[in-house]
């Protein structure tokens, strides 16, 4: 089946474009599954920024782009087969949108167009580490006083918090609330005295998240997003914008190339991993349900769009996705075998081995934030098949 | 069911010590390994399975079982695998092994086993490293070898290698050799290897061993189940740890524990060690046995204890949620061990491949 005529020409569009301003040190990086930091999301973010591609779905007057659902699905599947890197989600498909959903007009003067040019960077504060899947019983509190808040308490596993100049986060401002009633949504300065950041070592050995204390944080009036105690509904808009891209179909497409090309690479006696039947049975396997998910990406988001869906098709691409990347990089750490094992400094080039024990370990977490595995299934349970919990707990 | 008392208590005895002695998971100081090390000589691990006219201890690999389970629930990280492996082949190419295995067996010297060129090491992986007669002299070694485990802490090498037109020996090298270099670097658990480079390394003719399928062969069947063993005991602990904290975890008013999700995934954990536990275990006896299907069963529990291993890394660390991720808990280790288990002594594909190319047992 062809491409629709105007769509082809988008993506011709979009395949220029990466081939001509995708730096190769960034696709490098991207592909061969090396750390990415602050700067690297960054240096394609301003690339975008200057193209005009930065903010896909923010109305025209604000920097935004008007592409259809088609044409985001095509720029993020061409980009991230190219090896673009996702640009970091936190201001631009995050905080922004519940700006301009919920924000005053000051509020977005001041804070859109530095999130479009990447001059500030910032950080989700929803997880405590007493409030993970069940992030209704967060309590980071939030006094009000004559002038704003005074902020006291923790968020954790916060990526990349060490380098936000801003935070936004759900705080407990009604301190007798239970549950969704009494959180609201605040935007933090991250150079307010009392922040403490430490990083977190993670599994992977790099220091992507973080703890962030609060002590006696003063946040003005002015940084209060939407009403006094309706956060949740700032959080739960935030979170139903997450359904495009949710299968991340070009990242899969991207690792199984990578898986390929590793598998079809002839040792040093002639012979190819694929060579052994059981391998070329499982990568097969494989290609079918990156097939399965192309299509059920595209159909699925039409259904949602149209408003004919069942409202769980968000969690449906989500699990699709996340289960077929998790078993590319099982894969991958598979076939390369002993070669995975080694802990090489993560600028060495060229050993395409070299660090996909660390991917594989990183790619862990995409089964646990926003929303685990279990929650969405839950989630899909509830709305896609009419089922209700018998339940809740215990 | 045979008496394994014996083994067990020897295994209680190390159990102990590192209770007492060995530090949690985590960093080691170079004298808590030294002092294990030591204490692992003392009780004759090292030699264990090896007849005790060459040095040995002459127990069986149930013994070993019930040893590297024990090294695994507490996540030793000391290189026992490896003196297993080399020590079993020093022991069977006679008298060239000697010297070696006495200051292995002694946990004076370490041996190395540098076999693998790529992504695997089991005997049957293709060895590029050439050997070549030099007249009179003995033979001249030159490749490159990788991922050597250990090989950082070795004192000599057995490294295989191969003869124009014929199948690949194994040699002894000393890790001074002239011509060899080494490229140390730490794995992803935390332990170390090196990658090998041999330029023309001479080698005088008693460091020939003998022959990889003759030597490597058994030894490695004996690893290997050994290594399932070692599975076994980490996955035990993984385990443990998963249950206390969806005990005590509270997600939406109650224990993670009371989901019914979160318990099924434990018990599916459980079946897995389960069998993992009882095909080690055959393994090991049959081993121990001299049983013809010993190889087989070998297999047949890597395959098993590989796909536990997995099992156990992956729903290990998504219960443990956002902790999981971290490296902050002493699990973290153990699921990166988990990772290199299932890497060592030959992956699930080659392990089926066996299966499939040899007849059952009727």
């Amino acid at each position: 089946m062809g491409e629709r005529a105007d769509l082809a020409g988008f993506r011709a569009e979009v395949r220029a474009f990466l081939e001509a301003e995708l730096p190769d040190r960034l696709r490098h990086k991207v592909i061969h599954h090396h750390h990415l930091v602050p700067e690297d999301f960054l240096a394609w973010q301003r690339i975008l920024y200057r193209r005009g591609w930065v903010a896909p779905g923010w109305p025209d007057e604000y920097g935004g782009v008007a592409w259809s659902a088609d044409q985001r699905q095509i720029f993020d599947d061409e980009a991230a087969i190219a090896g673009a890197p996702e640009t970091s989600p936190f201001g631009l498909r995050m905080v922004g949108p519940v700006l301009l959903k919920f924000g005053t007009d000051s509020q977005r003067a001041r804070y859109l167009p530095r999130i479009l040019t990447g001059e500030d960077w910032w950080c989700q504060g929803f997880s405590e580490p007493g409030a993970g899947s069940d992030l209704a019983s967060l309590r980071l509190r939030a006094d009000v006083t004559g002038h704003g808040f005074v902020v006291n308490g923790q968020k954790t596993w916060t990526t990349f918090a060490q380098y936000a100049d801003m935070m936004f986060c759900l705080a407990r401002t009604d301190p007798g609330s239970q549950a969704h009633a009494g959180i609201s949504f605040l935007l933090v300065d991250m150079r307010s005295p009392g922040i403490t950041v430490r990083p977190i070592r993670t599994l992977d050995g790099g220091t992507e998240i973080n703890d962030v204390f609060f002590d006696d944080v003063v946040v003005p009036a002015g940084n209060l997003v939407g009403q006094l105690g309706e956060g949740w509904a700032c959080a739960r808009y935030l979170l139903s914008r997450e359904r495009f891209g949710a299968a991340r179909f070009g990242r899969a497409r991207r690792e199984f190339r990578f898986l390929r090309r590793l598998s079809t690479a002839e040792g040093p006696d002639g012979s190819r991993p694929v060579d052994d039947p059981l391998l070329a049975a499982a990568l097969a396997r494989l290609e079918v349900d990156l097939l399965a998910l192309e299509e059920a990406n595209v159909r699925l988001v039409e259904q949602d769009l149209a408003g004919a869906g069942h409202g769980a098709e968000a969690s449906i691409l989500k699990l699709l996705g996340t289960d077929l990347a998790r078993r590319i990089s099982e894969h991958l750490v598979e076939v390369a075998g002993l070669r995975a094992l080694p802990l090489r400094p993560t600028e060495e080039p060229e050993d395409p081995h070299a660090q996909l024990a660390r991917f594989e370990l990183n790619l862990r977490k995409i089964t646990i934030y926003g929303g685990a595995d279990e929650v969405q299934r839950d989630l899909i349970a509830r709305h896609a098949l009419g089922l209700r919990e018998a339940r809740r707990a215990g | 069911m045979p008496a394994e008392d014996d083994a067990r208590a020897l295994a209680e005895g190390l159990g102990d010590y590192l209770r007492r002695d060995y530090p949690e998971p985590g960093p080691k100081t170079a004298a808590a390994d030294a002092g294990l090390w030591e204490h692992l000589a003392a009780i004759g691990a090292l030699g264990l399975t090896v007849a005790t006219e060459y040095g040995g201890e002459g127990a069986t690999p149930v013994e070993t079982y019930y040893l590297a389970e024990t090294l695994g629930r507490h996540l030793v990280t000391a290189p026992y695998l490896t003196a297993l492996v080399c020590g079993r082949i020093l022991a069977a190419a006679g008298d060239p092994g000697a010297a070696a295995r006495a200051e292995l067996f002694a946990g004076r010297q370490l041996v190395g086993l540098a076999h693998g060129e790529g992504s695997a090491d089991h005997p049957d992986a293709p060895v590029g490293t050439t050997a070549t007669r030099t007249t009179g002299v003995g033979w001249r070694l030159s490749g490159s070898k990788c991922v050597v485990m250990d090989g950082g802490a070795a004192d000599l090498f057995v490294v295989s290698a191969r003869p124009a037109a014929a199948g690949p020996l194994l040699f002894l090298v000393p890790r001074s050799a002239e011509g060899l270099s080494l490229q140390p670097y730490p794995t992803i658990d935390g332990r170390g290897a090196v990658d090998l480079h041999l330029d023309e390394v001479r080698v005088p003719e008693q460091a020939l061993l003998g022959g990889v399928p003759e030597l490597l062969g058994p030894a490695y069947d004996e690893v290997t189940a050994a290594s399932c063993a070692e599975a076994v005991g980490v996955i035990g602990t993984v385990l443990d740890a998963t249950v206390e904290h969806v005990r005590t975890r509270r997600q939406f008013g109650a224990p993670l524990g009371s989901l019914q999700v979160v318990r099924h995934r434990l018990v599916e954990l459980l079946l897995l060690q389960e069998q993992s536990r009882s095909l080690a275990l055959r393994a090991a006896r049959e081993l121990a046995a001299g049983a013809p299907t010993a190889a087989r069963t070998v297999a047949a529990a890597k395959v098993k204890c590989n796909e536990a291993a997995a099992f156990a890394g992956r729903e290990s660390v998504q219960l443990h949620g956002g902790l999981g991720m971290t490296d902050e808990l002493p699990l973290s280790n153990f699921v990166k061990r988990l990772l290199v288990i299932q890497r060592s002594f030959g992956e699930t594909r080659h392990h089926l491949a066996r299966l499939s190319n040899s007849e059952e047992a009727q």
